[in-house]
């Protein structure tokens, strides 16, 4: 980066630190002198020194020459000279007190009489995270308590405000404060805010009044002071609980971000959710995985199994079955063949051929034999044919019985005797009225 | 009907204090984070953290800053620009 860039950014450094932007210091004045309206000067302090400008200072000191050495107290902001590159107080005020160097040797001579007492060793009492009511002790009117008030209301509005009203300048007030003190420490606040805005330290002596800081040091609720500028200290942000630089930052250390509890609460409930989530799906894991098991070991679950092992074997059984039938199968047939080559067969054979080519032989010779008879018989039939008595009643002739005889002779027959005459197709029966005897059948 | 454990717990949560209600919440958390809780314990747990973040944000959506002025031993509400 070039040098512009540089200054540019410590000039913006310095326009963003709030405090730097509104400081008080005190120093010893030192080359002080006017150059038209402005001042310039320098504040020094020890071997430290600090240069400073004061546009417009003939107006606002009224012209006033200030003393190599004077004590004063210069209220402006830090800023950067950018055609020097140095930095400078540019000053707004000059605070210069008669008492001024008295009362600071003062303030000095009380510190150590304190520090030597121990005072300041106090232990420190913890602050209260979520304060449900906090004392401030205050002027009612006091920008410091308006600043309190606005910060509380932005950071923690759970919280109730108890105001102890005092006064924070001048003789009186000492009295004052270590009354509001008393009461804030008696209420039912868990803590105390003692608070003032900025001034010189004549403004700010109250607090550096033995009385005070002795009440602070003997409190029993935790004090947090806010007196003052970030530069002013006073004697009893020693004995405090904490100190904090101005009103408002009081206000900040005895408040939790009601924004930032929020975020928290948000994540501790989300968290919530998620672990519950997580233990009813590692719950709900565990269910189906004894599920699983108790399901590989259920009734029905065995049935199946028995049922799957009895069709493996009967499978088994069945091609063993096959298998051994197919096997006999093959075996009777090759017993065949071989029976079929086997000589005891083939004699059977043989014999069975002779005995059928004498069973044919015999037919033949039965055949022949029955011819033969057949013949004869036949030539019997037509010889006894021939011979047959019937045969004349054919041509005519007839047969005479009687009396059951057949009658040969007319000699047999005698009138009146009854005759049986059969014929071819039947027979008649007849009486004898003559007999005559033929000469040539005699 | 009030005297259920149930609402007997929920009307406790309900008049809890802001500071009270957040720490129990926190507290809810940590046990639910414990190994030794069982599935109805979390249950009951993450009922009761409902209660507790429902009264945290309760109280911080109807927060508004209470100011009193202590006189003696008196109190007077007095007028800010904030409330």
């Amino acid at each position: 980066m070039g040098v512009a860039e540089l200054t540019q950014r410590i000039v913006q450094d310095l326009k963003s630190d709030h405090t730097l932007s509104n400081v008080a210091i005190r120093g010893e004045i030192s080359n002080f002198k006017y150059s038209g309206p402005h001042a310039y000067f320098s504040l020094k302090e020890n071997d430290y020194l600090l240069n400073c400008v004061m546009f417009n200072a003939v107006y606002k000191l009224r012209n006033k020459k200030i003393e190599e050495g004077t004590l004063v107290k210069a209220y402006g902001a830090i800023r950067v000279y950018t055609k020097r590159g140095t930095y400078q107080l540019y000053t707004e005020a000059i605070e210069v007190g008669r008492d001024f160097g008295e009362l600071y040797r003062r303030f000095e001579a009380l510190k150590r009489k304190l520090m030597a007492n121990g005072i300041f060793d106090k232990p420190k009492k913890s602050l209260p995270l979520f304060p449900r009511k906090i004392a401030v002790v205050a002027s009612r009117t006091s920008a410091a308590f308006q600043d309190v008030l606005n910060t509380v209301n932005k950071r923690y509005p759970l919280a109730e405000i108890l105001l102890f009203h005092t006064g924070v300048q001048g003789e009186a007030a000492t009295s004052q404060i270590v009354n509001a003190l008393e009461q804030a420490d008696n209420s039912d606040a868990d803590v105390v805010l003692l608070v003032r805005g900025g001034g010189s330290i004549e403004d700010l002596w109250n607090f550096n009044e033995e009385r005070v800081v002795m009440k602070v040091y003997n409190m029993k609720k935790p004090v947090v002071t806010g007196v003052g500028h970030e530069v002013d200290t006073t004697l009893v942000d020693y004995v405090a609980d904490m100190r904090a630089p101005t009103p408002t930052g009081a206000a900040e250390r005895v408040t939790p971000d009601l924004k930032d509890i929020e975020r928290r609460i948000e994540i501790t409930f989300k968290n919530l959710s998620t672990f519950l989530l997580a233990k009813l799906s590692s719950h709900t894991s565990n269910i189906n995985h004894m599920r699983q098991k108790l399901s590989a070991r259920s009734p029905s679950r065995i049935l199946e199994m028995k049922k799957q092992n009895v069709e493996t074997f009967f499978e088994r059984i069945s091609r063993r079955v096959d298998g051994i039938l197919k096997e006999k199968t093959k075996s009777i047939l090759r017993d065949e063949e071989a029976l079929k080559r086997s000589k005891s067969v083939r004699e059977v054979e043989i014999f069975k051929e002779r005995v059928e080519n004498v069973f044919y032989n015999l037919k033949i010779l039965m055949r022949s034999r029955v011819e033969k008879n057949r013949y004869i018989l036949d030539k019997l039939e037509s010889e006894l044919k021939a011979h047959d008595p019937r045969a004349p009643l054919k041509k005519g002739y007839s047969f005479v019985y009687k009396e059951g005889s057949l009658v040969t002779s007319a000699n047999d027959l005698q009138n009146g005797d009854v005759l049986k005459v059969v014929l071819a197709d039947g027979f008649a029966l007849t009486n004898v009225k003559e007999v005559h005897q033929s000469e040539r059948y005699s | 009907m009030n005297d259920t454990p149930e609402n007997g717990e929920k009307g406790k949560i309900e008049s809890l204090s802001f500071e009270e209600a957040y720490r129990q919440l926190e507290e809810t958390l940590q046990r639910m984070e414990s190994e030794d809780v069982t599935l109805e314990e979390s249950l009951e747990l993450f009922k009761k953290g409902v209660e507790l973040y429902k009264r945290c944000k309760e109280l911080i959506n109807s927060a508004s800053l209470t100011v009193k002025e202590v006189l003696g031993s008196l109190e007077r509400e007095i007028e800010s620009e904030n409330s």
